[in-house]
C-alpha cells in the first residue's frame, strides 16, 4: 500500500507542491484558523517552520522580526491553517480512459495523479479531503478526513480505481451536490464529455449550495487539435455513437472550431458563476499544470 | 497505334498498384478510441462525401499517370490513317516488290508461298497512311506492275492482287530493285520506301548487274529498302534435274539412254515412281529409291523412230513444289550430217596425216554409212559456194588459203556457220596466228611444245558443256589419261576453254564469231600428237565436237529453254513468204510465231514462254521443230537468304539503306520501318499534366494514407 502510494505521488511533484500554499478564494466554514480570509482566521494555528519567501507570494506571512534580525525575508509555515473540507470528484468513465494515441497518458491516469497531488497538498494543510469517483453514477466515495492515514487511504482507492462505464456527468454532479451539505471546495476532474447544458447545470448546483468549485477539465491534446495523420476509424469509447471512418485532416479545421466553441462556452459559463475552470491537456506536464494553477490561485488570494 | 517496345506494355500491370494501395489502405485503418466523437460527427459526413470523390479522382489520376508513363516507354507510334490525321508529313511513295517467281508456287499448309506474300502485301497496303501512294511490282526475272501508276487507295491494291498468280520464272533481284528504283521517278511524295516481299530464294548473281545496281543505288539518298521475308515451311522436295541432251548425233533407229537424275532434300530415303513420256505417251516407268539428301540416277532407254524432233518429259508425282517434278526435253533425230573437211597443205601422209584419224572418227566404216558424211577438199582449192549449206567445216593445219577463200570462210562463220579447227603443226602457226584467227578472235596459238618424249595430259575444263555434260566418269577418266605432245598452249582466259593441258594452257577452246562459232584444238589429230588418236575417247570426242557444231540444237539455237525465254528455232531452206508460222503451246493453244528472215538461217520465235512444257513450231500446220521449256532449277534450291545476307549483297556502301523487317506482325513491321509518327511525347506531356493535377489535388486531399 505504502509503495503504491509513493508511486502515485511522484516525489518531485510533491516537493514542488510543498513550496506553495493553497489558498481558498471563498469563505469556508471551519473551526481552524489559517491563512484564509475567514471569520476563523488564526484559529488553532501551530507553527511548523520557517522557509524562505518566494517572490510572488503574499507578504502577509512574512516574519518581519526575523527580517529585522537577519535582513532576509522568511515566511512562517503553520501545520494547521484551516479545516477546509475538500471533495475531489474524479470522472472514471470509459471516455476518460480512452487515448487516441497509444502510449500516451490517459485522461484517467492524469486525473488520478492530479487527485493524489491535491489530496496530499490539502492533507498537508490539515484540510479534510474526500474523494468520489463516478461514471454515470457515483462509484467509490471516501468520506472526508484530515488525518495522515487519509492520504494512504485515498491513494489506495485511486490506485485501484478502474475505468467505469458511460458518462453522465450532469446527473452525477446533480446527485452529488444533493449529497454534499457541508460547504467546501469541490474539485471536479473530468473531460466533461456530456451534454454541456446538463454539465453546467450540475456545476451550478454546487454553486447554488455555496460550494467553491474548481473544474479541472482534462482533455487529450489530440482531442483538441485532432492532429492525427492517418486515416482511422474513430470509435466512441462509451459505445453511444457509431464509429466514424475518416481522414481526420479533412475535418480538423471544423472540428477544432467545434471543440473550441465547446470549451469556450464551458469557460464562460464557469466564469459567470464564479467557478474556476482550468483547462488541462494530458501532454502538459502534470506538475507544471498544477503549479501554474496554484500560482494563479496564490495571486488571486 | 503501334508500339516499338510492345513488351513494355506489360508494365500496364503497374496501373493496378494505386488501386491495390487504395484498397489496402482502406483495409488497414486503425481504430482510434475518441471520446469527443460527438464533435466529429456533424462535419464528417459532408466532408467525407466530397473527399471520397476527390480520392477517387486522385486514384484515377494516379492510374492514368502510370498508364501514360508505361505507354510512353513502349514508344507508341501512329501509323495508317491516324498518323495522317495527326499530320504525319507529306506522305510516302511506296513500291512493293512482290516475288512471283517459281519458288513462290510451293504449297504451304494454307495456300502457297505466293498467297502468303500476297496477303503480306495487302497488309502493307492497309498499313499505309493517308496521303501515301503505293505501287506493287511483281517480280521474277521481270517485273509486272499491278497498276500503271501509283495508287492512293489500298483497297484497289487488295482487290487487284486477288487476280494475280505466281509465274514459273526464275528470280532476278537486281532487275527488280532497279525497276523499283526506276518507278520512284514517278513518285510524288518526299519519302520513298521499297518493300521486298518474298521467300528470298537464293539465286546466282550477275556481278556486272550487281555492280550496276550498287552504283545506281548509292546515288539515291531518299529511298529506303525494307526486307519482309515470307518464311516457308520446311518440306521434303524432290526434283528432277534437266535431262541432258546426248552429246552425239542421233539417228533414227538409235536407242539412246536418257540420263536422268532425281534429288531430294529429305532426311529419309524415299521410293518414288518415276516416268518417262515421249510424244505424249508413257514409255517407261520405274521405282526410284532416293537416298537421304542425295541424288539417284536412272537411265531411261528411248528408241528413236524417225528423223525430226522428239519431245518428251520425265516426271515424278508432284510434291509441294511441283514445277521441278518434271523435266521436258527434245531430242533431234538427224539424217546423216555432211561435213566439209578442208585439208591443209602440210603434205603429211600415213599415220602423220592429220586427216586420217579424223575421217575415220567421222565415218568409222569409211563406207558412207556413218553419222557424218565427210567431203574432203584442199584448203586452197575448196568450193566457196559449197560452204553455204555446210552445217560444219572441219579444218586441219590450214595454211595459205588465199584471200578469197579466207574471206569466204570468214563470211561463212560470221553468218552462222561452225568450224572445227585442228592446228598442231608448228609450220602453220604463223599463218593461223596472223591471218586466220585475227578474223575471229584475239586468241592465238601460244608456245609450241614439241619435245619428242614429253607428254602432257588433258583435263576437262567445261564440265557442264553439252559436249561433256552426259559423259560418264569412266569416259572422263579415259579422256584425261590421254597424253599429248606437239601442241600449242593457248590463253585460257579467251573464249571458252573446253580442255586444257595439265601443264597449263587451253587445249580446246570454243569462241563465238558473229552468228557462228569455232572450236580450236591446238594439236593435231594424228600420231604425231601422242596417243590421242588411239584412245577409245578419240572417236566420241571428235563426233561430239562435230555433232555439237553441226546441229543447231546444240549451238546458239538450243532446243532447251527456260520459262521467261523467247523460244526460237531455225528455219532452214527457202522461206515461203505466204506460209503460216504458228507455235503450239503445251496446253494446245496455237499462236502466231514471228519469223525473222533477215538472218541466215531464218529464225522463228514464239511469244515469251510462261509455262513449262513442249512448244511445237509449225509451218502451214507441219512441225518444223520442237523446243522444251523448263523451270529454272535454281528455283529448286530450297535455300533462302537471310535478310542480313540479302542486305550484305545488295546494299550499297552509301545511299539506299536496307532494313530487315522480319518477324512480328505486318503492321509492326511497317510501323517499325517507318517508325510511324512517334507520339510518346504526347503521353509524357499528358503524364506531366496529370502529375501536376495529382499534386494539386493530393494537397487538397491531404497526405497519402500510410500503408
Amino acid at each position: 500500500m505504502a509503495a503504491e502510494a509513493v508511486r502515485m505521488l511522484d516525489p518531485e511533484v510533491v516537493s514542488r507542491l510543498g513550496a506553495l500554499d493553497f489558498v481558498a478564494r471563498s469563505l469556508v466554514e471551519g473551526f481552524l484558523v489559517g491563512l484564509h480570509r475567514s471569520p476563523y482566521h488564526g484559529f488553532s494555528v501551530e507553527f511548523a517552520e520557517y522557509r524562505q519567501y518566494l517572490p510572488g507570494e503574499s507578504t502577509q506571512n512574512i516574519d518581519w522580526r526575523v527580517y529585522a534580525k537577519s535582513d532576509r525575508h522568511y515566511v512562517k509555515v503553520f501545520h494547521e491553517e484551516t479545516n477546509l473540507h475538500a471533495r475531489i470528484l474524479l470522472d472514471v468513465s470509459a471516455s476518460m480512459d480512452a487515448t487516441p494515441e497509444p502510449g500516451r497518458i490517459s485522461k484517467l491516469h492524469y486525473g488520478k495523479l492530479l487527485a493524489a497531488a491535491l489530496s496530499y497538498l490539502l492533507l498537508k494543510q490539515n484540510d479534510a479531503v474526500a474523494l468520489a469517483t463516478f461514471d454515470d453514477k457515483p462509484q467509490k466515495i471516501v468520506p472526508p478526513r484530515s488525518n495522515r492515514r487519509q492520504l494512504n487511504h485515498l491513494l489506495s482507492v485511486l490506485h485501484h480505481t478502474e475505468a467505469g462505464a458511460k458518462t453522465d456527468v450532469g446527473r452525477v454532479l446533480d446527485r452529488m451536490a444533493e449529497m454534499t451539505w457541508r460547504r467546501g471546495l469541490i474539485v471536479i476532474i473530468s473531460d466533461l464529455i456530456d451534454d454541456p447544458d446538463r454539465v453546467l447545470q450540475g456545476l451550478k448546483h454546487f454553486r447554488h449550495r455555496q460550494h467553491e468549485v474548481l473544474v479541472m477539465h482534462v482533455l487529450d491534446p489530440r482531442e483538441v487539435d485532432l492532429d492525427i495523420g492517418r486515416e482511422a476509424k474513430f470509435v466512441d469509447p462509451e459505445k453511444d455513437l457509431d464509429p466514424i471512418r475518416t481522414q481526420p485532416w479533412h475535418l480538423r479545421e471544423s472540428y477544432q472550431q467545434a471543440i473550441g466553441e465547446w470549451r469556450g462556452r464551458l469557460a464562460r459559463e464557469c466564469r459567470s458563476h464564479q467557478i474556476d475552470y482550468v483547462p488541462l491537456l494530458t501532454d502538459t506536464p502534470f506538475d507544471t499544470a498544477l503549479l501554474a494553477y496554484l500560482n494563479k490561485r496564490s495571486r488571486l488570494s | 497505334m503501334q508500339f516499338l517496345n510492345p513488351a513494355l506494355l506489360f508494365g500496364l500491370v503497374a496501373a493496378g498498384i494505386p488501386i491495390l494501395l487504395h484498397f489496402l489502405s482502406r483495409r488497414q485503418v486503425v481504430e482510434v478510441p475518441f471520446a469527443p466523437l460527438r464533435f466529429l460527427q456533424p462535419t464528417q459526413e459532408k466532408q467525407m462525401r466530397r473527399m471520397n470523390l476527390k480520392r477517387l479522382l486522385l486514384l484515377l489520376l494516379r492510374i492514368l499517370i502510370i498508364v501514360c508513363v508505361v505507354l510512353a516507354a513502349a514508344r507508341p507510334t501512329l501509323t495508317g490513317r491516324l498518323a495522317g490525321l495527326a499530320g504525319a508529313g507529306d506522305g510516302t511513295s511506296v513500291v512493293v516488290l512482290l516475288d512471283d517467281s517459281a519458288s513462290m508456287t510451293a504449297e504451304m499448309s494454307e495456300g502457297t508461298m505466293f498467297d502468303r506474300a500476297r496477303d503480306e502485301v495487302r497488309r502493307i497496303a492497309r498499313a499505309m497512311e493517308r496521303g501515301d501512294e503505293i505501287a506493287v511490282l511483281m517480280f521474277s526475272d521481270r517485273t509486272r506492275p499491278l497498276f500503271a501508276e501509283f495508287v492512293r487507295d489500298p483497297g484497289l491494291i487488295a482487290a487487284e492482287l486477288g487476280g494475280v498468280e505466281p509465274s514459273a520464272r526464275r528470280t532476278d533481284y537486281v532487275g527488280a530493285l532497279e525497276d523499283a528504283l526506276e518507278w520512284m521517278d514517278k513518285a510524288e511524295r518526299p519519302r520513298r520506301e521499297i518493300y521486298v516481299v518474298g521467300d528470298f530464294q537464293s539465286t546466282q548473281l550477275d556481278s556486272i548487274a550487281l555492280a550496276r545496281w550498287r552504283g545506281a543505288a548509292q546515288q539515291v539518298t531518299d529511298t529506303a529498302v525494307f526486307l519482309r521475308p515470307v518464311t516457308p515451311e520446311p518440306f521434303v522436295n524432290r526434283q528432277v534435274d534437266l535431262v541432258p541432251r546426248p552429246s552425239v548425233l542421233l539417228r533414227a533407229g538409235d536407242t539412246v539412254e536418257l540420263q536422268t537424275r532425281v534429288t531430294q532434300n529429305g532426311e529419309e530415303p524415299i521410293e518414288a515412281p518415276f516416268f518417262l513420256e515421249a510424244d505424249g505417251t508413257t514409255v517407261s516407268e520405274t521405282e526410284l529409291v532416293l537416298p537421304p539428301r542425295a541424288s539417284a540416277r536412272h537411265r531411261f532407254p528411248l528408241t528413236l523412230q524417225e528423223p525430226g524432233d522428239v519431245g518428251g518429259s520425265v516426271r515424278l508425282r508432284p510434291d509441294r513444289y511441283a514445277l521441278d517434278d518434271e523435266s521436258h526435253f527434245v531430242l533431234t533425230v538427224n539424217d546423216q550430217v555432211p561435213v566439209k573437211v578442208l585439208r591443209g597443205v602440210t603434205g603429211e601422209e600415213g599415220a602423220r596425216d592429220p586427216l586420217l584419224f579424223l575421217l575415220t572418227a567421222l565415218d568409222p566404216e569409211r563406207d558412207g554409212t556413218g553419222r557424218f558424211e565427210p567431203t574432203v577438199q584442199l584448203a586452197n582449192r575448196f568450193d566457196i559456194e559449197a560452204l553455204a549449206g555446210a552445217p560444219v567445216v572441219l579444218g586441219a593445219d590450214l595454211r595459205d588459203l588465199g584471200g578469197a577463200r579466207l574471206d569466204a570462210l570468214n563470211d561463212y562463220v560470221r553468218g552462222g556457220g561452225t568450224m572445227l579447227l585442228f592446228v598442231g603443226d608448228p609450220r602453220v602457226r604463223g599463218y593461223v596466228n596472223e591471218r586466220l584467227l585475227p578474223n575471229w578472235t584475239s586468241l592465238r596459238l601460244g608456245a609450241f611444245r614439241g619435245e619428242e618424249d614429253v607428254f602432257e595430259r588433258l583435263e576437262i575444263v567445261a564440265d557442264d558443256h553439252p559436249i561433256f555434260a552426259d559423259l560418264e566418269d569412266d569416259a572422263r577418266a579415259t579422256l584425261e589419261e590421254v597424253r599429248l605432245r606437239n601442241f600449242f598452249r593457248m590463253d585460257e582466259t579467251i573464249g571458252r576453254p573446253l580442255l586444257r593441258f595439265a601443264g597449263g594452257g587451253a587445249a580446246v577452246t570454243e569462241v563465238e564469231v558473229g552468228s557462228g562459232r569455232v572450236i580450236i584444238a591446238s594439236f593435231e589429230a594424228s600420231a604425231t600428237a601422242g596417243d590421242l588418236p588411239f584412245s577409245p575417247m578419240f572417236l566420241p570426242l571428235v563426233q561430239r565436237l562435230t555433232g555439237y557444231l553441226a546441229t543447231a540444237g546444240w549451238g546458239r539455237f538450243d532446243r532447251d529453254f527456260e520459262v521467261g525465254d523467247t523460244p526460237v528455232v531455225e528455219v532452214r531452206g527457202a522461206i515461203d513468204s505466204e506460209a503460216q508460222w504458228t507455235v503450239v503451246a503445251p496446253d494446245g493453244m496455237r499462236s502466231a510465231a514471228e519469223l525473222d528472215a533477215s538472218t541466215r538461217p531464218a529464225r522463228l520465235s514464239a511469244p515469251v514462254a510462261e509455262a513449262p512444257g513442249l512448244l511445237r513450231f509449225e509451218r502451214d500446220g507441219r512441225s518444223i521443230g520442237t523446243v522444251a521449256v523448263n523451270v529454272a532449277r535454281s528455283e529448286s534450291r530450297r535455300v533462302w537468304w537471310s535478310p542480313e545476307l540479302f542486305r550484305d549483297r545488295f546494299e550499297p556502301e552509301e545511299g539506299v539503306r536496307f532494313t530487315n523487317l522480319s518477324g512480328g506482325s505486318t503492321d509492326e513491321a511497317v510501323q517499325a520501318a517507318r517508325r510511324g509518327r512517334p507520339i510518346h511525347l504526347w503521353f509524357l506531356i499528358a503524364a506531366g499534366l496529370l502529375l501536376v493535377a495529382e499534386s494539386l489535388l493530393s494537397r487538397r486531399v491531404g497526405p497519402a494514407p500510410a500503408v
